[in-house]
């Protein structure tokens, strides 16, 4: 079964990440595990490790940002296969680009649409399956 | 009581100038809510509720600094809510409301500096704060924006020299 990581401070925007999610199909019959912050989201990873197939974070958060969280991840051995979506409302060409360079798989700008998603998504599993 | 106000280092002049022009600006705003209460009571017969409103705020930090804030009604705010949640109004609490106004102020946010700026100009923004007031007062120059949604009207004001200047040139 899928699960997928949704990190972000704001219950708001967990919500309607995973709606759209939901109705975008992408990840059907998968189960969503949220975080707040991203030292929860570390903790969530590591109880659930090998499980986790994709997370998305937010930016800008208390504490640890989405993009330190985002280096943590990549930087750890048990984690760096697991592709990261970043989701902001800070967001433009020099942010993705940026996020990118770190190993970010995919910047997303707020607000999110199911249509947005999928299409990322979309394009995301088609450059995994070039690269196999 | 007396011992401890003696013992009170007396304010340096700039801070009771302050202090005096803050309670001065409470004293004027007093002046135009009762003015604004009693022509809508004695002309419309309308009786006035003053009821905090939603104010959600938000610092843009860089390269442009200035805020970013919404302002609007708890019926509006949990309207919103309501249809963001999709829940039964019994299980809305305060803090999906909170929340809401929260996300939306800091998504305007974003979408409004990354429309000013150059897609190559990194900018970042800091994290959102809600209250509940009565009106908006920053120290800076401001623009608000009114917004029909519905039936109703919220506000979008934007403070700061270098964000207005962005905007109005």
């Amino acid at each position: 079964m899928k699960k997928v990581l949704i990190v972000d401070d704001s219950a708001t925007a967990r919500m309607f990440v995973q709606r759209c999610l939901e109705i975008s199909r992408a990840f059907e019959g998968a189960v969503y595990i949220e975080a707040s912050t991203g030292a929860e989201a570390m903790q969530q990873l590591q109880q659930h490790q090998g499980q986790i197939d994709v997370v998305f974070t937010d930016l800008v958060m208390p504490e640890m940002d989405g993009e330190s969280l985002a280096r943590h991840i990549i930087a750890s051995p048990r984690y760096h296969d697991i592709p990261i979506v970043c989701i902001t409302s800070a967001g433009n060409e020099a942010k993705e680009k940026q996020l990118l360079a770190i190993g970010v798989r995919a910047v997303v700008k707020k607000p999110v649409s199911p249509a947005k998603l999928a299409e990322v998504l979309h394009a995301l599993r088609h450059s995994e399956s070039e690269s196999v | 009581m007396w011992d401890d106000l003696k013992k009170t280092k007396p304010l340096p002049p700039e801070a009771v100038h302050a202090e005096a022009g803050r309670s001065e600006k409470i004293a004027v705003l007093a002046k135009v809510r009762a003015s604004l209460r009693q022509s809508l009571e004695d002309m419309l017969f309308l009786p006035v509720a003053e009821e905090g409103m939603f104010m959600a705020e938000l610092p843009v930090l860089s390269p442009i600094a200035g805020t970013v804030s919404i302002l609007m009604t708890e019926p509006q705010a949990r309207a919103m809510a309501l249809g963001c949640y999709a829940v039964q109004p019994s299980d809305l609490t305060r803090d999906m409301v909170q929340d809401m106004v929260a996300e939306l102020v800091n998504t305007v946010a974003g979408n409004l500096v990354a429309s000013l700026l150059r897609s190559d100009q990194l900018f970042s923004l800091g994290l959102p704060s809600v209250t509940i007031c009565n009106h908006i007062r920053h120290d800076h120059p401001q623009a608000t924006f009114y917004i029909r949604l519905g039936n109703d009207v919220f506000q979008l004001v934007i403070a700061g020299d270098d964000l207005l200047g962005c905007i109005f040139g």
